[in-house]
């Protein structure tokens, strides 16, 4: 299930209304995502206040007993410390000094826990605020990304949409006879080309796309293919130029060359 | 908001979740009378709503026991950046008054023969005076906002809270489909949980 199904299934989560095996779906996601453990903490509150919605109902005297004594024989859990005051069972009635001072550590004691208590708190909160920092960062790099992504497909979108756009298909050659590319080109709104199944290049090489009018090569852009093959590539339009006959694509020195190298790899006519 | 017109004043709710923490803390360190204390405060409030689920009051008081046991035991555990302290009694009373209504509902011959006798007493209209300013906003909130719900929706939470059925068992009871019924419960819970916003 994906983080969004997932959060979707926090609601019956915090009610308990889940079954088995969605339960243990949401139950791990949620050791590794803040934001849904976030939004639960939200939706137990609310799950609380309906229980809180049962009224109060004055429990029976002797229960309050029932429940002190109940404790007084019942070990706890991951004990911090121990302190001076454990519950009391049938202790010999204490002095007065000694009540005076049990009521002096009482306090002490008490002071040092609410103290603790707050640093505590004061600890979670910067933890949470460091949390939200990263957070921030990582949520702004995403964010430049995008934006450069965006910038990307927005070109391509122009080229596409441009009515004067021409499309022309390049056949690898003899040498790479896999491969393919294809241009568009418009003089309004510029060139973009794409290109599968090109072989890896060894160090210190790079494709090259060419546009060919007449004799006359004009560079338009080095590229290098991905693990898969593919590559793309966009490049401005010189306003004025002519439409051109051919695109090519050679293998040259990283940073591209003025003229193509020899042999070409790939190459459409646009007619 | 015309809800939080009424009653108690607002700043103080801080203070009782301070005091509330304060009192786990002394819970994890060992004081029985923080126990005595967070049962004076929360005592009726952990009766009335294992009551409300279970119907028997001698069940109730077991799991009113079996609660502040429970807080005793783990009060080492408790998170204060997940729940007020409230919030978590409230849940463990929950869990618990649960468990023992599946265990009843396991042996139903008898169960309807206890039904059959006892009788529920009539909640009480006060409650302690600390009972508690805390309580009451997110209750009044969630309360107002629980009422407003459309029966079909309010139900369905009612029957996931205080029967603890899964989506499929309220399916089957319903006769309503599990889909639906996922729908209806995610934006019940989505209207609950933006009131405490």
């Amino acid at each position: 299930m994906t983080h969004d199904e997932l959060r979707e299934s926090l609601p019956a989560f915090a009610l308990g209304a889940l079954d088995a095996g969605e339960r243990q779906a949401v139950a791990s996601h949620l050791e590794t995502c803040a934001e849904c453990r976030a939004e639960l903490a939200e939706l137990e509150r609310a799950v609380a206040g309906i229980g809180l919605d049962a009224p109060p109902v004055t429990p029976p005297a002797h229960l309050r007993s029932r429940v002190l004594n109940r404790i007084a024989t019942e070990p706890q859990q991951s004990k911090a410390h121990t302190l001076p005051f454990a519950p009391k069972h049938d202790r010999p009635a204490p002095s007065v000094n000694r009540l005076a001072l049990a009521a002096a550590v009482t306090l002490a004691v008490g002071a040092s826990i609410y103290a603790f208590a707050l640093r505590s708190e004061v600890a979670s909160l910067r933890d949470s605020v460091a949390t939200t920092q990263a957070e921030a960062t990582r949520l702004r790099g995403e964010l430049t990304t995008l934006r450069r992504n965006w910038v990307e497909v927005t070109r391509v979108m122009d080229v596409l949409k441009a009515p004067d756009m021409l499309k022309v298909d390049l056949k690898g050659q003899a040498n790479m006879p896999g491969a393919a590319g294809r241009a568009f080109w418009s003089r309004t709104a510029g060139l973009m080309f794409t290109a599968d199944r090109l072989p890896p290049l060894p160090a210190g090489r790079v494709y090259q796309l060419w546009t060919i009018t007449g004799t006359v090569a004009t560079g338009a852009g080095t590229f290098t293919p991905d693990a898969q093959g593919a590559a793309s590539v966009t490049a401005p339009v010189t306003a004025g130029v002519a439409v051109p006959d051919a695109f090519g694509v050679t293998i040259e020195p990283t940073g591209g060359s003025a003229t193509p190298t020899m042999p070409i790899v790939l190459v459409g006519a646009s007619k | 908001m015309g809800l939080v017109s009424e009653g108690t004043p607002r700043g103080s709710s801080s203070e009782d979740a301070l005091r509330d923490r304060a009192a786990i803390r002394a819970v994890a360190g060992g004081s029985g009378d923080a126990v005595a204390e967070l049962y004076d405060r929360y005592g009726g409030t952990v009766y009335g709503l294992a009551l409300r689920v279970l119907g028997q009051p001698d069940l109730a008081e077991e799991v009113v026991q079996d609660v502040f046991a429970q807080v005793w035991r783990e009060a080492g555990r408790y998170d204060a950046g997940r729940s007020t302290v409230a919030g978590w009694i409230v849940m463990l009373t929950r869990t618990r008054s649960i468990d023992r209504l599946r265990a009843r509902k396991a042996r139903p011959d008898l169960a309807r023969a206890v039904d059959a006798i006892e009788a529920v007493p009539l909640p009480s209209s006060e409650s302690t005076p600390e009972t508690s300013t805390l309580i009451a906003e997110d209750t009044r909130m969630v309360r107002g906002a629980l009422a407003r719900l459309p029966d079909q929706f309010r139900s369905l939470v009612e029957l996931a809270y205080y029967e603890g059925l899964s989506h499929s068992e309220i399916a089957a009871r319903t006769g309503i489909p599990v889909g639906t019924v996922k729908t209806r419960l995610r934006s019940a819970m989505g209207t609950l949980r933006s009131v405490l916003a």
